[in-house]
C-alpha cells in the first residue's frame, strides 16, 4: 500500500511539474472579432489610459481589446517571440525604435506599416517625428510615448552661490569645473557610467559635433560598409570625452555610479552637474522637490561649430507582428487609427503627467519651467539616439570602450578599433547588414510586407 | 498473484525512478542536445535558422573576449573554492568549541547564504560605490585614503572585489558542513594522539584532516561547481562583466551573446565548449580528491 501512495504522489508531482510545459490552444471568449494586444509592463496610469482606450474602441466598434502586459521593455521581443512559437496570438504590440532595429527588424517580427496607416494618421504627429520609425522608407511604428534626450543637468544654487556663468564652450567648462572642485571639493561632473549603456550618450555628442551633426548619415555609412570607423572625426570623439577626464571635468567615481547614485549625488550637492537622460528627471523631482536646477548645452569643443545631444522619439511604440492572422489585420489598422487620435492618444501620452517632448500636434507637452529649458536647450541641437541605429554587438563596444578610456585603460585609437573590430565580427559571424528591410526571405517578406 | 508479485518487484523501482528521469531527460537532456544541434546553426532567434557547420566553434575559439571569460571563470572558481574552504574551516574549528554567543555568531555567518543574489549584490555595489560606499567612508575615516579606490569600476580590483562577495556570501553554508564534519570525529582518535605526543598540527594533519576528508571534497565539489557554473547573478548583478571584460565570466559573456547579440548558434557553442571544460576538471578533481578512498576499496 506504502509503495501504491508513494508512486501516486510521485507522479502527481510529475504531472504537476508537467502542467507548467502545457499550452492553450484557445484563447478564451475568442469570437472572431477580439484583438490581442500585447505590451512590457507599463506604469499604472499608462495602463489604465490604454484600458479606457480599449473601452471606448470597444463601445465605437464592437471589437473587444484582449490586453496581456508581461516583462520588461527589453524582455519584450524574447516573449513576442514565445508568443509567435507557441500560437499565442498577438495582433497589436507596443515596443520601441531601438529594439525594432535590433533584433526585430532583422528578425522579421514586425509588420511594414506604410500601407496600413492612412495619411491622415500620420498628420497627427509633429514633423519629423516619425523620422525614427521610418527604417528603408518604410514605417514599423507609430509613437505612444514621450520622447527622451540626453541632458547635462546643473544645481542652479551651487552656480549662482559660486558666480559662475553658464558655460557653453569646452575651455569655459573646464573653468567652472576648476572653481567648483577648488572651491567645494567635489567632482563637478558625473554620468552613472556603472550602468554602460549611458556611455555611449556623450559619444553621441562627441561624435555630431566632430561630425557637424552628421553622426546619423556617418554611422549609416559606416554599417552599410562603405566606410569603416577609424577616422580623424571617430578619433576625435573619443579624444574629446578623453578630455572631459583628463581636465577634471571628470572623474574616475563616474565609472562605479548607478542612475540611483547619480541622482543621491546630485540632489545631495556632490556633484554640480550630471550627464543624463531626462526620464531622471521624475527621480530628481522625487528625491527632492525644492531642488533647483537647470540645463547645460553640451559644451562646444575646441574646433566644433555647434553643441548636439542625442534625443529620440519612438519609445513605447504601436507595432503590429508579421505573424498577426490575416484576418485580423483590418482590426488592427482599425485600432491604430482610433489609439491615435488626438483625444485617445493623449491619454496614453500624458498618463503620469504630461509629456516633455511635443509629439503629436493636437497634444500639448508641458508647461514646466525646466521642459521649457530643455526644450529650448536641448531640442534644436537634437541628432538621433545612435543607439537606436547600430546593433547591440557595436553598442556594447561603445560601452566597453568609453569607460576604459576615461580610465586610461586604452588610447582613441584602440577605442575606434574595438568598434570597427565589432563591426567586422557580426558581419562574419551573423551576416549581418544594415538594410535588413531588403534581406528578408521570400516567406519572411511575405509576413512582413502586406499585400497591396 | 504470484506473477502480479514478481512483475510489482520487477518493475516497481524503474517506476519509481521514471518520474525524475523523464524530468531530468526533459529539462538536462533535451536542452543539451538541442543546444549542441544549434551550435551548427546561424541563428538569431527569431528568423530562419541556416546550418553552418562547424564555423560557430571556430568563432567561439578566435573569440578574444570568450577565451578571457573562460580564463576569468578558472581564477573565480579556484578564488572562491580556496578562500571559501579556507575560510569555512577555520571559523569551524573556533565555532565547534563551547563559548557564550556561539550560536549568535553561527546564525550571523550563515545569514547571508538565506539571502538573494540580487539583494546581495545590490548591497554590496552600495558598499562599494566610491561617493557613498561604507568601504571608501571607513577607509578615509581610519586615515587609509591612499586604498580609495573603484572597486567595481578598476579592473585591477573588480574581479577581487565580486570574490569577495560570493565568499562572504557562502562561507556560512561551508561551515555548518565542515562543524556537521568535525562534530563527527570521534574525541577518542584526539586522547589517544595526546597520550602518545603528537601536538596540534600533527593532530590536524593526521586526524583532522584526513577523517575529514569526504565533507573536504564535497564542499570542494560544491564551491567548484557553484564557481563554475553559478556565477552569473551576482557578476551580472555587480559588474555585468564589465569594466573592460574584467569580470566577465563564460556565464555573463554566454548570455550577452545569445540575448543581447542574438547569435545562439555561437552561444550554444560557447555553452558545449564550458560545459566540456568544466566536465573534464570535475572529473579530474573529483578522481583526485578521491583517490585515497577508492584505492582502500
Amino acid at each position: 500500500m506504502k509503495k501504491i501512495i508513494t508512486l501516486a504522489l510521485s507522479s502527481l508531482l510529475f504531472l504537476t511539474l508537467l502542467t507548467g510545459c502545457g499550452q492553450k490552444n484557445e484563447t478564451p471568449e475568442d469570437d472572431g472579432n477580439t484583438l490581442h494586444f500585447f505590451s512590457y509592463v507599463l506604469t499604472d496610469e499608462q495602463t489604465a489610459a490604454y484600458e479606457e482606450i480599449f473601452a471606448d474602441f470597444e463601445e465605437e466598434t464592437g471589437i473587444h481589446v484582449e490586453a496581456s502586459y508581461q516583462g520588461t521593455w527589453s524582455e519584450a521581443p524574447e516573449l513576442l517571440n514565445s508568443m509567435k512559437l507557441s500560437g499565442t496570438p498577438v495582433d497589436i504590440f507596443i515596443q520601441g525604435v531601438g529594439l525594432i532595429q535590433s533584433p526585430l527588424g532583422p528578425g522579421a517580427m514586425i509588420k511594414d506599416l506604410t500601407n496600413i496607416v492612412d495619411e491622415e494618421v500620420l498628420n497627427r504627429y509633429e514633423d519629423g517625428v516619425l523620422d525614427s520609425c521610418y527604417m528603408g522608407d518604410h514605417l514599423w511604428c507609430l509613437p505612444m510615448a514621450d520622447g527622451g534626450a540626453w541632458t547635462i543637468m546643473y544645481n542652479k544654487t551651487m552656480f549662482e552661490e559660486l558666480g559662475l556663468e553658464v558655460p557653453t564652450t569646452f575651455d569655459e567648462l573646464t573653468e567652472a569645473a576648476a572653481t567648483i572642485n577648488e572651491e567645494l571639493g567635489i567632482t563637478p561632473m558625473m554620468i552613472n557610467g556603472k550602468d554602460t549603456w549611458a556611455w555611449p550618450g556623450l559619444y553621441m555628442s562627441t561624435y555630431a559635433e566632430a561630425t557637424d551633426g552628421q553622426s546619423v548619415e556617418n554611422v549609416e555609412a559606416f554599417l552599410n560598409g562603405d566606410k569603416t570607423f577609424d577616422g580623424e572625426a571617430e578619433i576625435q570623439a573619443f579624444e574629446w570625452i578623453a578630455d572631459l577626464f583628463d581636465a577634471g571635468i571628470m572623474k574616475a567615481d563616474s565609472l562605479d555610479t548607478d542612475t540611483t547614485g547619480l541622482v543621491a549625488s546630485f540632489v545631495q550637492e556632490r556633484v554640480a552637474m550630471i550627464f543624463t537622460l531626462d526620464s531622471t528627471l521624475s527621480d530628481i523631482r522625487n528625491a527632492s522637490p525644492d531642488f533647483e536646477y537647470g540645463v547645460l548645452p553640451y559644451p562646444i569643443m575646441d574646433g566644433a561649430s555647434d553643441y548636439y545631444y542625442g534625443y529620440g522619439i519612438g519609445d513605447g511604440s504601436l507595432c503590429i507582428p508579421a505573424f498577426i492572422d490575416d484576418a485580423n489585420l483590418e482590426k488592427a489598422a482599425l485600432f491604430i487609427e482610433f489609439a491615435t487620435r488626438p483625444e485617445n492618444a493623449e491619454k496614453v501620452l500624458n498618463a503620469g503627467g504630461a509629456t516633455k517632448f511635443k509629439i503629436m500636434k493636437e497634444v500639448d507637452n508641458s508647461d514646466d519651467a525646466f521642459v521649457q529649458e530643455m526644450n529650448e536647450v536641448v531640442t534644436p541641437h537634437a541628432v538621433t539616439y545612435l543607439d537606436w541605429i547600430w546593433p547591440a554587438q557595436i553598442n556594447d563596444a561603445f560601452c566597453q570602450a568609453i569607460p576604459a578610456l576615461a580610465s586610461g585603460t586604452i588610447t582613441s585609437e584602440e577605442a575606434v578599433t574595438m568598434v570597427q573590430n565589432a563591426y567586422d565580427t557580426i558581419v562574419r559571424e551573423n551576416d549581418y547588414i544594415y538594410a535588413w528591410w531588403d534581406n528578408f526571405t521570400e516567406e519572411e517578406a511575405q509576413m512582413v510586407y502586406p499585400a497591396e | 498473484m504470484e506473477k502480479i508479485i514478481k512483475w510489482k518487484e520487477k518493475y516497481f523501482p524503474y517506476l519509481m525512478c521514471a518520474p525524475a528521469i523523464i524530468l531530468f531527460t526533459m529539462f538536462i537532456i533535451v536542452p543539451l542536445i538541442t543546444g549542441f544541434a544549434i551550435s551548427f546553426f546561424s541563428w538569431d532567434g527569431y528568423s530562419t535558422m541556416t546550418f553552418n557547420g562547424g564555423e560557430n566553434y571556430l568563432f567561439v575559439l578566435q573569440d578574444e573576449v570568450y577565451r578571457q571569460a573562460i580564463g576569468n571563470t578558472f581564477v573565480y572558481a579556484i578564488a572562491v573554492t580556496v578562500l571559501k574552504n579556507i575560510i569555512a574551516l577555520g571559523l569551524a574549528f573556533i565555532l565547534v568549541k563551547k563559548f557564550p554567543l556561539r550560536n549568535f555568531f553561527r546564525s550571523g555567518i550563515y545569514m547571508p547564504v538565506m539571502m538573494s543574489y540580487i539583494v546581495i549584490g545590490i548591497l554590496w555595489t552600495w558598499i562599494f560605490n566610491p561617493t557613498f560606499g561604507l568601504l571608501n567612508a571607513f577607509l578615509r575615516l581610519i586615515g587609509l585614503e591612499s586604498l580609495i579606490r573603484g572597486w567595481l569600476s578598476d579592473p585591477t580590483f573588480a574581479m577581487a572585489s565580486v570574490i569577495v562577495v560570493d565568499v562572504w556570501k557562502w562561507i556560512g553554508y561551508h561551515m555548518v558542513l565542515y562543524i556537521a564534519g568535525l562534530q563527527g570525529i570521534s574525541r577518542d582518535y584526539y586522547e589517544a594522539a595526546e597520550i602518545d605526543g603528537a601536538n596540534a598540527w600533527q593532530r590536524f594533519k593526521n586526524i583532522t584532516i584526513p577523517l575529514l576528508n569526504p565533507t573536504i571534497v564535497v564542499n570542494v565539489l560544491m564551491a567548484i561547481t557553484g564557481g563554475l557554473v553559478s556565477n552569473y547573478d551576482i557578476v551580472h548583478i555587480m559588474t555585468d562583466g564589465g569594466p573592460f571584460h574584467a569580470t566577465e565570466v563564460s556565464a555573463t559573456y554566454i548570455m550577452r551573446t545569445a540575448f543581447n547579440y542574438g547569435n545562439m548558434g555561437k552561444a550554444n557553442a560557447m555553452t558545449m565548449i564550458t560545459f566540456v571544460i568544466a566536465f573534464i576538471f570535475g572529473f579530474i578533481q573529483l578522481r583526485v580528491m578521491t583517490r585515497q578512498e577508492r584505492e582502500e576499496n
